[in-house]
C-alpha cells in the first residue's frame, strides 16, 4: 500500500456507523385528487394539531440499505465499492446529512467535512468565481476566509480563465477540479469523494491521486472513497468495504474486498453456467487482470464441459456496460473455429479480442453458447473489466467517453 | 480541539453546523479529554438542539443565497431593477382606476386614491411574493439541497431577504409619490417596521407550509397565485377597509392581512386613517399561529426533503 506508517489509523473513530437503514417509497405520485383521499392529508391535520404524524402505510418501501455498521479510524482512507444501486450513493447522503436515515444512526467526529460528487451542489447559472464564495458558504467558511483560499483553489483547479464564466458552459472535468479543489484546500477532517474518478483527464486524475496520498499521510485526514474503479481504490486506499443490496457484504484488507467484489481474477468460476465452467480474463501479457489499457489485446480463456462431439456450438464473447445490451459480440464462428469437446465432453477456448476498441470505462464481460439457433448458456456478468485509456489510438487525453462508446485507429490527413 | 491550532479557518462560531452532542454514547471515561472535537450525530427525524445556532452559522449563505437571486432575477432582464419599481407602480395605476374611478370607492380623509392603494401594496406585495416564491422554494433549488447539506428553512428565509429588499426600493417609489402629492407622514411611521415585521412573519409562516407541502404536491405551484390573486380581492388592497360596514367589521378582520394592511396605511398616510385594534389584534395572532405550526411542521419534514425532489 503506499500509504506511510505515519497515517496510521488512531485514536476514537472518525466515523461511526451503527445499523444503519433507509427506506425509499417506490413509485408513489401523488396528485390533489390522491392527496385529499391519502392519509397524507389526515398526517397534514395531525400536524396542524401539533402531533406526530402517523406512519406512511408503507406501499412496498425498497430498502436501500439495511443494517449497514462500519468504522472509519482518524487517517483510514476508506474505499466503498459495490454494484450500481447497492447503496453507496444513499450512505454518502446520509453521511453528508442530505437525507435522514430510517433507522439506526452515524455519528461524525471532527470539524467541518466535506462531501463531494461530480459537480456536486454548484449552481449553473453562476461563475466560477461566485460559485467558490458558495461552495464556501455552505462549508461555513465566511467570505473572508475564501478570500484567503481563492488562489490556491482557483491554481489547482486551473480555471483563472474561467472565473467570470458561468458554470453552465464549464466541461465535465472543470466542474471536478473546481469541486475537488474546494474540497481539498479548505481544512476539511473528513473528506467525501463519490466518483470523483470518472471524470477529469488522467492529469487531474494524478494530481488527485497525489493530493490525496498526502492529506491522508502528512495531514492524517480522514478520506471516504466511493468509486467504480478498482485501480483508484486499490492505489489509495488502506482498507476497504464492499456493499451489494444494500448490506455491507464485507470489510477489511483492499485485495480481499475487491477479489469479491470483482470475482478473482485467478479463480474465474462462473456460477450461472451449466456448460461454461470457468472464464478468465488476462491482459495482452497474459496476465490474468481486470485492466486493460484500450485498444490492446484482451484474451478470454473459457472453459467448457457437457458437449456432445457435434460440431454446431458457438461461443462468444460479450463486452457492454452492466445491465444495457452488449456493446459487442465476437462469436467463435467468425473467427471460423469448430468448437468440439474430448472424450469427457470438454474443451478449453481461447478468445482474442487484438485491439480492444472501447473508450475507458467499466464493462461487464459476458460469455455464452449456443447450439445451432438455440442459446444453450450465458454468463452475462461473468467478469468486471475497467479499460484504462492508453496511447494505442493517439493522444490518450483526446478520449473522451462523450464521444460515443468505440475507438477505433485510423489516420487523419489535412491538405491545404 | 484536535487541530484547534488553525481555528481561522473554522466558522466564526466553533461549534457551527454540528449537533454538540453532549456525549450521551456510552463513552470510555478517562478517554475524554477537553480537546475532544464535536460530535456530530445522524440519526432519523434528529432533533438537533442547536438548530437556530446551526441556521445562525450558516448565515453566509443566506447572503450568497439572496445575493444570487437578487442578481440572477435582474441579470438577464432589461429593464433590471425597474422591474421593483415598474411592477406596483402599474398595479397601483390598474387599481386605482378600477376601485378609484370606477367603483367610486371612498378614501380614507383626503388622502389621494393612488396613495391608499399604494402603501396597501406595499403590504400585499410583502404577503403575495412570500407566497408565491416560498411555494417554489424548495423545488427550484432542488439541486442543492439532492447535493448539499444546510438547514433548508434558510431557503425561505432567503425568500424573506429578498422581499425585505423590494419592499425597500418600493417604499422609496412610494416616498417620492407621496412627496409629489405633498402628503407627509408623522411620527406614526416609527410603527411601520412592526406591521413590517407582521406583514413578513404572516409571509414567511404560509412560505414555510406552501414550500414543504408543494414537495409532495406540486398541484400548489399552480394554485398558489390563483389563490394570491383572488386573496388580493378580498383584502384592502385597492379599496380602504372602511368601505367594510361596521357590525361585518370584526368578521373580516379575520382574514389577517386585514389588520397588517390597515398598519401599513395608518403609519404612512400621515394619520388620515384609523386603525382598528381588534383587526390587529387577529392579525397578530394568525402571524404567530402561521409562524409557529409553520417551523413545526417544516422541521419535521426537513430530514427527508430530498427524497421527494
Amino acid at each position: 500500500m503506499n500509504v506511510s506508517e505515519a497515517s496510521r489509523p488512531s485514536g476514537r473513530p472518525v466515523v461511526e456507523v451503527r445499523g444503519l437503514w433507509k427506506a425509499y417509497q417506490l413509485g408513489e405520485k401523488q396528485t390533489a385528487g390522491r392527496f385529499l383521499a391519502s392519509s397524507a392529508w389526515r398526517s397534514f391535520l395531525t400536524a396542524l394539531a401539533g402531533g406526530r404524524p402517523p406512519e406512511p402505510q408503507a406501499a412496498d418501501p425498497f430498502w436501500a440499505l439495511r443494517d449497514v455498521s462500519f468504522e472509519v479510524r482518524r487517517g483510514e482512507v476508506l474505499g466503498i465499492v459495490g454494484p450500481n444501486g447497492a447503496g453507496k450513493s444513499t450512505l454518502l447522503r446520509i453521511l453528508g446529512r442530505i437525507t435522514d436515515p430510517t433507522r439506526g444512526e452515524a455519528v461524525v467526529r471532527g470539524r467541518p467535512y466535506c462531501l463531494l460528487g461530480v459537480g456536486s451542489g454548484f449552481h449553473p447559472e453562476l461563475t466560477g468565481r461566485e460559485n467558490i464564495y458558495l461552495k464556501g458558504a455552505v462549508h461555513g467558511l465566511s467570505r473572508a476566509d475564501v478570500d484567503r483560499r481563492f488562489e490556491e483553489v482557483v491554481d489547482f483547479a486551473g480555471i483563472e480563465d474561467f472565473l467570470d464564466t458561468p458554470l453552465k458552459r464549464y466541461s465535465s472535468g472543470m466542474r471536478s477540479r473546481l469541486g475537488f479543489a474546494l474540497a481539498t484546500t479548505t481544512d476539511c477532517e473528513l473528506i467525501v469523494l463519490d466518483e470523483v474518478f470518472a471524470v477529469g483527464d488522467r492529469r487531474f486524475r494524478q494530481q488527485a491521486r497525489e493530493h490525496i496520498r498526502k492529506m491522508s499521510a502528512e495531514a492524517a485526514r480522514t478520506v471516504l472513497i466511493v468509486s467504480h474503479r478498482p485501480t483508484a481504490i486499490q492505489q489509495l486506499c488502506t482498507r476497504a468495504i464492499l456493499i451489494e443490496g444494500g448490506r455491507l457484504v464485507i470489510d477489511g484488507d483492499v485485495d480481499d474486498v475487491l477479489a469479491r467484489y470483482l470475482g478473482d481474477p485467478k479463480e474465474g468460476t462462473v456460477r450461472s453456467g451449466e456448460l461454461i465452467r470457468s472464464v478468465v480474463v488476462t491482459d495482452a501479457a497474459g496476465r490474468a487482470t481486470r485492466v486493460i489499457p484500450t485498444g490492446t489485446a484482451l484474451h478470454v480463456e473459457i472453459e467448457l464441459e457437457g458437449l456432445g462431439q457435434a460440431g454446431k456450438w458457438n461461443a462468444f464473447v460479450q463486452i457492454g456496460r452492466a445491465g444495457k445490451r452488449p456493446l459487442l459480440r465476437y462469436r467463435s464462428r467468425l473467427a471460423g473455429c469448430e468448437i468440439r469437446g474430448d472424450s469427457d465432453g470438454r474443451c478449453s477456448l481461447l478468445c482474442t479480442i487484438d485491439s480492444l476498441p472501447l473508450v475507458p470505462g467499466d464493462y461487464a464481460l459476458g460469455v455464452g453458447l449456443d447450439y445451432g439457433q438455440k442459446r444453450v448458456d450465458l454468463a452475462e456478468d461473468v467478469a468486471r473489466l475497467e479499460v484504462v485509456p492508453s496511447d494505442v489510438f493517439g493522444d490518450a487525453s483526446e478520449l473522451h467517453s462523450e464521444d460515443g462508446p468505440l475507438v477505433v485507429s485510423g489516420r487523419w490527413h489535412c491538405e491545404r | 480541539m484536535a487541530n484547534g491550532s488553525d481555528a481561522t479557518l473554522a466558522p466564526k462560531d466553533d461549534t457551527a453546523a454540528y449537533e454538540l452532542s453532549a456525549n450521551e454514547h456510552t463513552e470510555p471515561s478517562g478517554e475524554h479529554t477537553a480537546s475532544e472535537p464535536d460530535e456530530l450525530i445522524i440519526r432519523p427525524g434528529r432533533r438537533t438542539r442547536r438548530y437556530w445556532h446551526e441556521v445562525w452559522s450558516f448565515r453566509p449563505l443566506l447572503w450568497q443565497l439572496a445575493r444570487r437571486d437578487l442578481s440572477s432575477r435582474y441579470k438577464q432582464t432589461a429593464l433590471g431593477l425597474a422591474w421593483t419599481i415598474v411592477h406596483p407602480v402599474i398595479s397601483m395605476i390598474v387599481l386605482t382606476v378600477v376601485f378609484g374611478r370606477l367603483a367610486k370607492m371612498p378614501a380614507e380623509g383626503d388622502v389621494p386614491y393612488p396613495l391608499l392603494v399604494f402603501s396597501g401594496l406595499l403590504g400585499w406585495q410583502i404577503f403575495a411574493s412570500g407566497s408565491r416564491h416560498a411555494s417554489g422554494a424548495l423545488v427550484r433549488n432542488k439541486s442543492l439541497i439532492k447535493k448539499l447539506y444546510f438547514p433548508r428553512i434558510l431557503l425561505l428565509l432567503q425568500v424573506q431577504l429578498v422581499i425585505l429588499v423590494d419592499f425597500l426600493v418600493a417604499l422609496a417609489v412610494f416616498a417620492l409619490i407621496m412627496a409629489a402629492y405633498g402628503v407627509l407622514p408623522d411620527g406614526r411611521l416609527l410603527a411601520l417596521p412592526l406591521f413590517v415585521v407582521l406583514a413578513m412573519s404572516t409571509s414567511f409562516g404560509l412560505g414555510l407550509w406552501l414550500a414543504a407541502l408543494n414537495v409532495s404536491y406540486r398541484d400548489l405551484t399552480h394554485l398558489v397565485p390563483y389563490l394570491v390573486q383572488i386573496g388580493m380581492f378580498l383584502s384592502p388592497v385597492g379599496f380602504s377597509s372602511v368601505v367594510v360596514p361596521e357590525r361585518w367589521i370584526l368578521l373580516y378582520s379575520l382574514n389577517p392581512m386585514v389588520g397588517v394592511l390597515d398598519g401599513f396605511r395608518w403609519s404612512l398616510l400621515g394619520g388620515q386613517t384609523t386603525l382598528y385594534l381588534p383587526g390587529l389584534a387577529v392579525s397578530t395572532t394568525g402571524a404567530l399561529v402561521l409562524v409557529v405550526s409553520g417551523i413545526v411542521f417544516f422541521r419535521r419534514r426537513e430530514g427527508t426533503l430530498a427524497d421527494f425532489l
